[in-house]
């Protein structure tokens, strides 16, 4: 704990402020592209980075140890449970995310250590930057809800409807 | 009061009570001494309980907490809150063990919603999820809270379940409880030796007493400081504790039986009683025994003295042994001062009969002087007339007469003298009193002219033993001094009186004479004492003899020109001496 020094708990705060955006329900034929991706949440600083990992179904998120100190990936969540187990510095395991939903992830040696991973079954979803701005491109027209989610807790759904060539704008407020 | 009336006797109660006095005094202060104490270490006793009451409690409780984190700090204890009911509840067997003791365990998640629950008190944890105590850790605030169960009363620990070390995000709570029960009161008795009851809102939730002791406990639930109370007819010091802040909260009674303590003080009253009663006892013995060695010599000391009176004998002595008997100082000096003290009376005894004797023989030598050489001067003169050589028949009848009155005369004072020398032997026999008393009337009137004798006898006083011939004379003696001293006064007569009394005869001789001068009146019994010429002074001595060796007394009294009266007193029955 004491590697962390001042520099965690600022970056504790700012990890919770970047919020993913999404659409509740995606057009058809937005499922037929399964090809194999590589996602990485890296162990570093006794932080899961990124804190928050948006990724489509059939993922495979690699989970490197990047600090000198054993660390440990587990998840309870439904959407996946697993543990990788405890392992040293310089390793890497990966687990394939075949479901959406979220899955929370800890680690059992650093119980501060979390992070999120949220699947999707389609690819109309988006991080927000530090100041909360997002962007999701290439949504077919249509009449969508649209969700924004931080830290475990979900908005109600909004109704948007995209237009073929219009940039709609919709602001969220969470907490 | 015949135990005060000697002595030995005061010593010996003096030093009793002393002891008895000094015993009682200490008994009284030991004993207050030991009472006091006894309190004061039964207050100790039941307020260090109290402290240790406390210190267990607290200590559990911190144990509590501080495992109460850990749990809540447990990885997977995170993840599994974050997820659903079911999950936690598999997780909360892992914690059973950490928290052994504990009759509670209720995990919550971040909304206060019951994920879990362990331990005996189930149902009291779904209550608990509707309390303060869960909205505070979820407010991000650790909670000690109290509640009132069936059987005791729930200490709940309450902490948060959070994320990230800076402004935490709150997953959940943990409460963490045991039951201040039967069980937990049992082990503080044993740890501390008092009884231990637990209480709130009037009533004892637990306790190591017997449930009969309730309601006398409960009342004691509000009050503050050590008070008594009378629990099965035994005393208790009962001292309240709260256990929370409030005042009107949970209770902890200290109990401690004041019979331990009053057995402790009987015990050592019943010791003090028995050292008391044996030192009373040697006190006792003691003061007897050196009552005793005082007295000792002093009865040793009466002994010989009672000896002396009884015989006289002034050369008895108290003889000084070596022994312990006269290891004692002053019965040493009383008994050498008693001894010089009949040494110097049998000197002074033999000093005065000496003296006695020259006196006697100063006066024998006056009657010689004067009562023999008169009648051989006569007898002289007479022999000279004789010698004439013209004597006359009548003349010489004269000169025979007087020289035969004078021999007989000398005879009659020889005989008095011898008489009186020689010690009297009685002839004891039945007599007539008056009629003696009458003869010896006409026999001093017989013996010269004079004043008359009014006899007045009293015929109850007639029948006497006695040695008539003796008494006679000793009447004659008196009578004819009686008449002597009433010659040549006008109103002279004599009174001759008998009368009969209980114990026996008094008779008294009574004149209206002259009377004696008080200077002679010591010495008229005296021998050879005479203030009259022709006197041998032999009368009243030789009477005072008679009535004496016939077991009677003499007395006389006199007033110089008034007269003389002397009365002697003699029993029925005399009795040679």
């Amino acid at each position: 704990m004491g590697d962390l020094g001042g520099a965690t708990p600022v970056l504790d705060v700012s990890d919770r402020l970047k919020s993913v955006v999404y659409l509740e329900s995606a057009p058809r034929g937005a499922f037929e592209t399964v090809e194999t991706t590589h996602a990485v949440m890296d162990q570093r600083g006794e932080r899961f980075v990124p804190h928050v990992l948006a990724i489509t179904t059939g993922t495979i998120v690699d989970f490197p140890n990047s600090d000198h100190i054993y660390h440990n990936v587990f998840s309870l969540s439904k959407t996946k449970t697993f543990d990788l187990g405890r392992y040293a510095a310089g390793r890497s395991k990966p687990v394939r995310f075949d479901r959406p939903g979220i899955v929370r992830v800890f680690c059992d040696i650093h119980s501060h250590m979390n992070a999120f991973i949220l699947v999707f079954s389609h690819p109309f979803f988006s991080l927000t930057d530090a100041d909360g701005r997002y962007r999701i491109d290439n949504i077919p027209p249509g009449t969508y809800n649209v969700v924004a989610w931080n830290e475990g807790v979900a908005s109600e759904p909004r109704s948007v409807t995209v237009t073929e060539s219009g940039i709609e704008e919709e602001d969220f407020t969470l907490r | 009061m015949t135990l005060l009336s000697s002595l030995r006797g005061r010593i010996f109660l003096a030093s009793a009570l002393l002891a008895v006095l000094t015993c009682g005094v200490a008994l009284f202060v030991v004993n207050r001494r030991v009472t006091n104490e006894g309190e004061r270490s039964l207050q100790r006793e039941i307020l260090a309980t109290g402290v240790i009451v406390d210190q267990l409690r607290t200590s559990r409780t911190e144990t509590y907490t501080i495992t109460a984190r850990i749990i809540a700090d447990s990885p997977t204890l995170k993840a599994a809150v974050t997820t659903d009911a079911p999950t936690v509840q598999n997780e909360v067997r892992k914690y059973g063990p950490l928290l052994n003791s504990a009759n509670l365990l209720l995990f919550t998640d971040a909304r206060g919603n019951v994920m879990a629950t362990s331990g005996d008190a189930s149902a009291a944890a779904r209550l608990l999820a509707g309390q303060p105590a869960v909205k505070n850790a979820l407010a991000g605030k650790e909670t000690v809270s109290l509640l009132p169960q069936p059987n005791g009363i729930l200490q709940v620990v309450t902490v948060p379940i959070t994320l990230f070390l800076t402004q935490p995000q709150i997953l959940g709570t943990l409460s963490a409880g045991f039951l201040l029960n039967d069980t937990l009161a049992a082990q503080l008795k044993e740890i501390t030796g008092s009884d231990v009851a637990f209480g709130m809102d009037g009533r004892i939730l637990a306790t190591t007493m017997s449930r009969e002791a309730d309601p006398v406990l409960a009342s004691r639930l509000a009050t503050s400081g050590v008070s008594t109370a009378t629990i099965a007819g035994g005393e208790y010091a009962v001292l309240p504790r709260p256990l929370g802040a409030a005042a009107s909260g949970p209770v902890a009674l200290i109990l401690r039986s004041r019979a331990e303590q009053l057995q402790s003080v009987r015990a050592i009253q019943a010791g003090l009683a028995v050292t008391a009663v044996v030192a009373v006892l040697l006190a006792t013995l003691l003061s007897f025994a050196v009552a005793r060695t005082i007295t000792r010599p002093l009865a040793a000391i009466t002994d010989v003295m009672r000896e002396v009176a009884t015989t006289g004998d002034l050369t008895q002595k108290i003889t000084l042994g070596e022994g312990r008997l006269w290891r004692d100082e002053d019965a040493q000096l009383l008994a050498a001062t008693f001894n010089t003290l009949t040494d110097s009376v049998a000197r002074f005894q033999r000093e005065m009969s000496q003296k006695e004797r020259l006196l006697s023989l100063g006066r024998l030598s006056t009657v010689i002087a004067h009562e023999v050489r008169n009648p051989l001067m006569i007898i002289k003169g007479s022999l000279h007339a004789l010698r004439q050589k013209n004597l006359q028949e009548t003349a010489m009848h004269e000169a025979v007469h007087d020289i035969n009155e004078e021999v007989e005369r000398l005879n009659r004072i020889v005989n008095e003298v011898l008489d009186f020398a020689r010690p009297i032997r009685f002839d004891i026999g039945p007599a007539d009193l008056n009629a003696l008393c009458r003869e010896s009337a006409a026999a001093s009137q017989a013996a010269g002219p004079g004043a008359p004798i009014d006899l007045e006898l009293d015929p109850a006083a007639s029948s006497v033993t006695t040695d008539a011939e003796r008494l006679r004379l000793a009447l004659v003696n008196m009578l004819v001094n009686a008449r002597h001293a009433v010659n040549g006064t006008p109103s002279g007569d004599v009174a001759l009186k008998t009368r009969a009394r209980q114990e026996g005869v008094t008779i008294i001789i009574a004149d209206k004479g002259a009377g004696i001068d008080p200077a002679h009146l010591a010495h008229v019994f005296d021998p050879y004492f005479t203030t009259k010429r022709g006197g041998t002074g032999l009368g009243l001595p030789i009477a005072k003899n008679i009535i004496e060796g016939l077991g009677g007394t003499i007395t006389i009294g006199s007033t110089p020109g008034a007269g003389t009266e002397i009365r002697v007193d003699l029993p029925y029955n005399s009795t040679p001496a």
